[in-house]
């Protein structure tokens, strides 16, 4: 039968795996007698880095937390980082909810507010007196009149993109600026973003300088691991 | 110490809103400090007839619910030197987002700032009705002359009496002059009598309230038409000037040859 707990050199450093089929009792039992053995055996006079990997088996963060507190306080090993193929639902939830883009049909009418923790894509019209709020960019395909938030809890780097022929207000993170749409003339415009620059100071440029200007952007919407390490 | 007078009807759309915009607007163009209040949560305009829409950051209903400081809600409008604020009300909450405790505490913070508060109330008498009224000291009736809105100005007349205010007055607006006189609709005297409430001015029915409203610019602004004298006479009344009413045949002639003088000028 495979131990509860194997200490390993790997290349990339030391590793501790834990099986995933033990009982936590016998996890915590199997770290404090290999615990013992490597002060038995002690010849370790600097810190090494310390990797856990929990394969399939989900450890609470309670039960996480004091094994990294044995480990780090009767051995020389630092946490490097934790490792584990599952997620709690709830955290899965949360990064369904929070990555990617939403892509929302809909008129979005005097009174009512459309809110999203995500990148946002409407397609529909803002009313005058609605308002339009994500975490992250917005675009909207349509008129946008209203108030539209991008990066409501505080991004800077969120933009907004629409051909902006409206009157609007608009706002990304704490900045706010009212936009005058020329609506006496028919031409439709190109659409532009609007950015907060480097100034701070909402500026509106072409598409075509996105990339340039926001290097991130298309990162920023997937990638578990990235968002746990944003996380914590 | 600021004079707060409450602007109500009881009937929605006899023209409370642009009433407060306007009274609002004319104390202003007299050097006289000036806070426009939004009681309307849920279906504010007054925002919209100011044309300051899309300048509103935080709310009524923040500043009750202590999000932001009262000075964060003020929305300065820029025509008017300092003199014309507005403080909005929500989109997005109800009538009892704010208590009448709340409303009493954002009155009193207002008062040493400014010399006139007014505030917009919503049509109805519910607790819309009550927030707005709770902290006033003055009132101003507005009605037009339609049975429906003198009947439910009246009923207003007889609510306030129970709360301690000073005795409220009454505006007559969208006063259709040959109507009046040919005996059609009750006239101003007959109103002013019925409700039994000092008359402080009557307003002429404009098609141009409207136009000047949907650009956003109180028709007060424009002293050239007849709306806007019946405001800035209604505000010379408010500020204790003895101005005499305008009367109904003295408007028939002018927009008569008003009317003459544009079909040459269109040419």
């Amino acid at each position: 039968m495979q131990k509860a707990v194997t200490l390993k050199g790997t290349n990339d450093g030391w590793r501790l795996i834990v099986n995933d089929q033990s009982s936590y009792q016998e996890i915590d039992e199997a770290l404090a007698s290999l615990i013992e053995n490597i002060h038995e055996e002690s010849s370790q006079k600097s810190d090494y880095l310390l990797r856990i990997s929990t394969g399939n088996r989900l450890i609470d963060e309670k039960q996480l937390a004091k094994m990294k507190k044995t480990i780090e306080n009767e051995t020389k090993f630092q946490i490097e980082r934790v490792e584990s193929n599952v997620l709690p639902k709830d955290v899965a939830q949360d990064f369904a909810n929070q990555s990617g883009m939403e892509f929302v049909v809909r008129n979005v009418r005097n009174g009512q507010i459309l809110e999203s923790e995500k990148d946002l894509l409407l397609v529909g019209k803002v009313f005058p007196g609605g308002v339009v709020r994500s975490a992250g960019h917005i675009i909207v395909i349509g008129e946008m009149n209203g108030t539209i938030q991008a990066g409501f809890r505080g991004n800077e780097e969120a933009v907004i993109i629409n051909n902006f022929m409206c009157d609007a207000q608009v706002r990304i993170a704490d900045h706010v600026e009212v936009i005058e749409g020329d609506k006496e003339s028919d031409e439709i415009k190109d659409y532009g973003v609007l950015l907060v620059n480097d100034m701070y100071v909402m500026e509106k440029i072409s598409p075509r300088l996105l990339k340039e200007r926001r290097p991130d952007i298309t990162k920023e919407t997937g990638g578990l691991e990235e968002w746990l390490e944003r996380l914590s | 110490m600021a004079r707060t007078i409450v602007v109500t009807s009881g009937k929605g759309g006899v023209g409370k809103t642009t009433t407060s915009a306007n009274i609002g607007t004319a104390l202003a163009l007299q050097d006289k400090k000036v806070c426009l209040m939004d009681m309307d949560i849920g279906l504010r305009n007054l925002d919209v007839i100011l044309g300051l829409e899309n300048r509103i950051i935080y709310d009524i209903v923040d500043v009750a619910e202590g999000r932001v400081k009262l000075h964060q809600a003020l929305i300065k409008d820029k025509r008017f030197n300092d003199h014309l604020f507005l403080i909005p009300a929500a989109q997005h909450a109800d009538k009892d987002a704010v208590s009448e405790e709340q409303m009493l505490e954002i009155v009193k913070e207002l008062d040493p700032l400014f010399d006139f508060i007014i505030i917009d109330c919503p049509a109805g008498i519910e607790q819309g009705f009550k927030n707005a009224v709770v902290a006033a000291d003055e009132a101003i009736i507005v009605t037009t002359p339609e049975n429906s809105a003198i009947r439910d100005a009246d009923r207003i007349v007889g609510l306030l009496e129970q709360n301690e205010l000073a005795a409220p007055q009454l505006i007559i607006n969208r006063v259709k002059p040959q109507m009046m006189l040919n005996g059609d609709i009750m006239d101003v005297e007959e109103i002013t009598q019925h409700l039994g409430i000092p008359l402080l001015g009557i307003v002429f029915d404009d098609e141009e309230v409207t136009l000047q409203s949907n650009a956003g610019v109180p028709v007060v602004m424009n002293p050239d038409l007849p709306s806007a004298k019946g405001y800035r006479n209604i505000a010379r009344r408010i500020l204790g000037d003895a101005v005499p009413l305008m009367s109904l045949d003295q408007q028939e002639q002018p927009s008569l040859w008003q009317k003459i003088k544009r079909i040459f000028t269109m040419q």
